[in-house]
């Protein structure tokens, strides 16, 4: 059975919101970044270790080495482990916080429109104004412009709706977000 | 029964004025925050390198480091004071770029608890509540804060000189903590 509209009303939770960050995140952060930091991090820890074994220094230069492999360590796990982590806790917090003012939405796509409705928030925007739409694996979003975005959590949706929300736009417009981890 | 609203008007906005709304909001709430402190710590840094030369009378030989921590904190300086803010705006003219909505005329309301943002395809209703930053420039009314379009900026060119104070004063009062005004560039000629 195919899809022709989707309507979906959902509320976001803690959790969606905390993959959502997650997500955006990786979107944001160029592959290119995270190579550059895991390479310094690997020069930093190898010069480190190689300064700490083969050459005879006192303590203070000692320490001054296992400061500069621990910054390295520091540099590869940046992305995969503590960015990550910092997001997560950050945000909880904003949800803990302002989760009062978040309302529930819904979401409709319709031959070449796409509407969210909520209390305090309406769009209603024909599909060629529309940016991108990038799919994480668990949450999608739909960019009207570089920065500004309305996600969906996968979990409301059904395959075939995905499959449709896939083909609403055309393929330049489409993107995909790698995620190491999720919550 | 609907109140009405205590001032309303129409502003469109243009590249030059977005973008410089996005690097105000991007320098005080977004990536860019914290640059002040950070600027000061590199500056502060290198004054001491040369504080230390200026003491071993500027001899490099005996503090070879300084040569690599010196360059490396004026750059950083350099960059947290100048090419910081340029990137910001040069993100938000991109922003503008991309956008469809930003450049639609848009009507604003202003109530007692909340104001909305209407035009042709959206319509934002927020409350003073969860606005974090109400900075007044030269040129525009920046409020940042929310979920949904966290950075509104709204044009002052659109609006008469009386409304622009009125608009000005009625944020004072109503979001004591968050409003602030830029030093103006324009100096106002007293009649």
């Amino acid at each position: 059975m195919s899809v022709s509209k989707i309507s979906e009303s959902f509320l976001v939770t803690e959790e969606d919101f905390i993959n959502m960050q997650l997500a955006r995140r990786c979107y944001y952060v160029s592959p290119k970044r995270k190579i550059i930091l895991r390479i310094m991090g690997m020069i930093a820890v190898f010069s480190g270790a190689a300064a700490t074994i083969f050459v005879k220094v006192g303590v203070w230069q000692m320490f001054c080495w296992i400061l500069l492999i621990l910054t390295g360590f520091y540099m590869l796990s940046y992305y995969d482990v503590i960015d990550p982590l910092m997001i997560k806790n950050a945000s909880s917090r904003f949800y803990q916080f302002n989760k009062n003012a978040i309302n529930s939405r819904t979401i409709e796509f319709a031959e070449d429109k796409f509407s969210v409705i909520s209390e305090d928030y309406k769009l209603e925007l024909p599909e060629k104004y529309i940016y991108c739409i990038a799919e994480s694996p668990s949450t999608i979003f739909i960019f009207t412009d570089k920065s500004e975005f309305v996600f969906i959590p996968r979990r409301v949706l059904s395959d075939e709706k995905i499959r449709f929300i896939r083909s609403f736009t055309s393929a330049e417009k489409y993107k995909t977000i790698q995620i190491p981890k999720e919550a | 029964m609907e109140h009405k609203p205590f001032f309303s008007f129409k502003s469109k906005l243009d590249i030059s004025e977005y973008s410089q709304g996005y690097k105000i909001y991007d320098l005080t709430n977004g990536n860019s925050k914290g640059w002040k402190w950070k600027s000061s710590m590199f500056f502060f840094l290198a004054l001491l390198m040369i504080l230390i030369l200026s003491v071993n009378e500027f001899r490099i030989e005996r503090f070879p480091k300084i040569f690599i921590i010196f360059p490396v904190c004026v750059y950083l300086c350099i960059h947290y004071v100048c090419i910081l803010p340029q990137k910001a705006k040069a993100e938000g003219k991109k922003i503008f770029d991309t956008s469809y909505l930003l450049s639609q005329e848009s009507s604003f309301e202003f109530y007692k608890e909340y104001f909305t943002m209407s035009n042709q395809y959206e319509f934002l209703k927020r409350y003073y509540s969860e606005i974090t930053d109400c900075i007044e420039t030269d040129d525009i009314f920046l409020l940042g804060g929310g979920m949904q379009n966290a950075v509104i900026v709204i044009s002052k060119s659109c609006i008469d000189e009386k409304k622009c104070s009125s608009v000005s004063r009625f944020f004072q009062n109503e979001m004591v903590t968050q409003y602030k005004r830029t030093k103006p560039l324009k100096k106002v000629k007293k009649q």
